[in-house]
């Protein structure tokens, strides 16, 4: 339970802070897609519960700071994370593989919700894929243990 | 598999409406927060924009610097050329008035620091241009010395006042004729002038050409002071002369070729 909280924490301050502040301060082609980078780190950990948990986390809260019918950036998530996790089930599961199915996936997420161009997309789909590859690297190293309550006297 | 059934009823109950008072709550708390952050965004780009705009700011500055030196520049050298053409416009009808024959040639004056008497001055151009020893150099009518020495780019020119200048000069009036010679690098003397002969103060002596050195009817000077010793048998004048080389900047060589 303690996951799930600091992950709606987590997703409130990264989806305010890309749709607010990094938008606004850069090209939003450039900026990686936080909730779905975070849910591809977890992916690429092998934590499918906190994958998909914070895929719907993700997706309520840019359902409740946007106007769209409550509930698609949720589906949408959850539906995208769910297939690359069948995918990369039923397929190769290399990082390399994995890695291309991100992109396809943000790819998608940004063509359905974003009014830009394929190619924004793309970019948008490359970035937010090394960013979580990048990510896994660092929970790999750290998370597992922050989350596993090994820095429990910190918090 | 849970988590999907979960996306589902939150969907249903989306489409209804059941979540927008929520919604609306969310949004409530978050609304600020988001403004304050688009607007820090805002000013940390405009921020970063300014900063990045100093050297865009300081390069157009040096440039407009660098422009208004060239326009500048420009402006001398349009003055210049003014200046210039006035003066060959002017030597120009002098030349088909019919006074003297042989081309002309524009040369800027450079003045003789190792020539501390002034007596003689460089002038801009030499042999590559045709300059010859011997060549007149006048200002319109006027006589203002004889090309001494020539080099490939520049010549120098011995001035009416230098005490090596001598003509033989006549009263444009009286006819009188009499030796200019230059008088202490400040004014020009006639010399050898007969008792008899008649000089004024105020004549204008020319060249004659008696000499075969200088073209004939160039002015040398006024006449400002007749001296008539009674014990010598000659009478001699000082003239003065109309232009001061030292304000000049152009003069002309009339070529011999």
């Amino acid at each position: 339970m303690r996951k799930y909280i600091l992950l709606i924490i987590l997703n409130i301050i990264v989806v305010l802070l890309q749709s607010s502040f990094l938008g606004e301060l850069f090209d939003y082609s450039y900026i990686p897609d936080f909730v779905l980078v975070f849910s591809f780190a977890f992916l690429l950990d092998d934590q499918k519960e906190l994958a998909l948990g914070n895929a719907f986390i993700g997706g309520i809260v840019l359902d409740l700071l946007n106007l769209k019918v409550f509930g698609v950036y949720a589906s949408v998530l959850v539906v995208l994370i769910g297939l690359v996790y069948v995918l990369q089930k039923l397929l190769v599961k290399t990082l390399f593989f994995q890695s291309v199915m991100f992109v396809l996936a943000v790819t998608i997420f940004r063509w359905l919700f974003l009014q830009g161009s394929f190619k924004q997309a793309l970019i948008g789909g490359v970035v937010t894929s090394l960013v979580s590859v990048f990510l896994y690297f660092v929970i790999k190293k750290v998370g597992n243990r922050f989350l596993n309550g090994s820095y429990r006297v910190f918090l | 598999m849970k988590i999907f059934f979960l996306t589902i009823f939150v969907l249903i109950f989306g489409f209804v409406g059941l979540f927008n008072p929520i919604r609306d709550g969310f949004q409530h708390i978050f609304l600020p927060i988001q403004v304050g952050l688009r607007r820090s965004a805002v000013n940390l780009k405009d921020t970063t924009q300014l900063f990045f705009n100093f050297n865009r700011i300081r390069k157009d500055n040096l440039n407009l610097i660098s422009e208004i030196v060239d326009l500048k520049s420009q402006l001398i050298e349009a003055q210049l050329a003014l200046e210039e053409n006035k003066i060959l416009r002017d030597q120009l009808e002098l030349k088909n008035s019919g006074d003297f024959n042989g081309d002309l040639l524009l040369a800027s004056v450079m003045g003789n620091p190792s020539d501390l008497s002034g007596g003689t001055v460089y002038i801009s151009e030499g042999s590559h241009q045709g300059i010859n020893v011997g060549d007149n150099v006048v200002v319109g009518n006027n006589l203002i010395g004889i090309v001494d020495e020539v080099g490939g780019t520049k010549s120098k020119v011995i001035l009416t006042t230098s005490s090596r200048f001598r003509a033989v000069a006549k009263d444009l009036v009286t006819h009188t004729e009499g030796l200019a010679v230059g008088n202490f690098d400040t004014t020009v003397g006639i010399n050898k002038i007969l008792v008899g002969d008649s000089v004024n103060t105020g004549d204008v002596f020319v060249t004659s050409g008696a000499d075969g050195i200088y073209f004939p009817g160039l002015i040398i000077g006024y006449v400002s002071q007749v001296n008539l010793d009674s014990a010598k048998p000659l009478k001699s004048a000082i003239l003065e002369v109309p232009l001061s080389v030292g304000k000049l900047d152009k003069v002309f060589v009339i070529l011999n070729r």
